[in-house]
């Protein structure tokens, strides 16, 4: 049993793990090469872009207009980011500026001979045999590749997080010091009291039916 | 139009929920110090009483209309508040 929910909390940890890494944004350093738009087949993959009342136009066959913008990081790798709005729900961006961050981000490219290094804002993860995207946010010039400016959203989201959750282990605490210890103390209590009456009540019993056979052997 | 009214359904059920948890949890920590109040000013007759809980019960009065008001403050505001901001720092920056 220990071992099982060792197993269990394991796996819950790696979830949320998982989850906060998907959500929560990140910032990399890249350079744009190219801004354009695809028709993009969206099927099993479809929770990793935005849910289908956002804006964007989905045709019969489940295609998508979706803006793409590819980089090539520092390292010369390339990395290609999607770009739609989110919506009003999940994540809690709210972006719904995507046709302005296209010109910008158009407005930025550059080629390898003459590089102009941005940093980009995003969430999500880039898992290319899923064909999944990450989206981009926000799109910042920056003097160099070196330059990595520090993540203090991210940073911001989980001190509330953390905090969110030390108010809910406090209140817990003190609702099981106030309403669940005194509930459970009155009713050891009153267990207590019914099993003192019980044993009275037998000693009582056995005193009579002691009498009893007493009187029945003429003492 | 649809989404969006979603998203302040989906805000409200939270904060109301943060509302009532937050609101129990201080109303319970103030109870406790007003027990430790009288125990402290009262040490002989420490411990539960009728005369500790008709304190307890008549100190709180004043208490939880002020809550009631920095309670809106923190819980109904504040998220608002955040919301309006990401906005702003997605959509317009």
């Amino acid at each position: 049993m220990r071992w099982f929910l060792t197993v269990l909390g394991v796996i819950f940890g790696i979830v949320v793990f998982l989850f906060l890494d998907y959500t929560l944004p990140a910032k990399q350093t890249v350079r744009i090469t190219n801004t354009y738009n695809r028709l993009t087949d969206i099927g099993a993959n479809a929770i990793f872009y935005a849910s289908p009342d956002t804006g964007t136009v989905q045709n019969a066959q489940g295609q998508r207009d979706v803006r793409f913008i590819d980089t090539v990081r520092p390292n010369g790798k390339p990395y290609v980011y999607r770009n739609e709005d989110t919506g009003w729900i999940w994540p809690p961006y709210f972006k719904y500026d995507s046709s302005n961050l296209h010109a910008q981000a158009t407005d930025l490219r550059s080629t390898s001979a003459n590089p102009e290094w941005v940093s980009v804002t995003s969430y999500g993860w880039r898992i290319a045999w899923l064909s999944i995207y990450p989206n981009a946010i926000a799109i910042k010039p920056v003097a160099g590749p070196e330059v990595k400016p520090f993540n203090w959203a991210a940073q911001i989201i989980l001190l509330i997080l953390g905090a969110l959750l030390f108010l809910i282990w406090r209140m817990w605490n003190q609702f099981r010091e106030r309403t669940i210890d005194p509930a459970v103390r009155s009713a050891d209590e009153a267990w207590d009291r019914i099993d003192a009456r019980a044993d009275a009540a037998r000693a009582s019993a056995r005193g009579r039916l002691r009498r009893g056979w007493d009187w029945l052997r003429g003492r | 139009m649809i989404a969006f009214l979603r998203l302040i359904g989906m805000v409200l059920i939270v904060e109301l929920i943060f509302y009532l948890l937050i609101g129990i949890y201080i109303r319970s920590l103030r109870r406790e110090e007003l027990e430790e109040e009288w125990d402290r000013r009262h040490p002989e007759r420490a411990g539960p009483s009728p005369e500790r809980a008709e304190f307890v019960r008549r100190s709180m009065v004043g208490f939880s209309k002020t809550l009631q008001a920095r309670l809106v403050g923190l819980v109904l505001v504040l998220p608002v508040v955040a919301i309006i901001v990401i906005i702003v720092i997605v959509n317009y920056n």
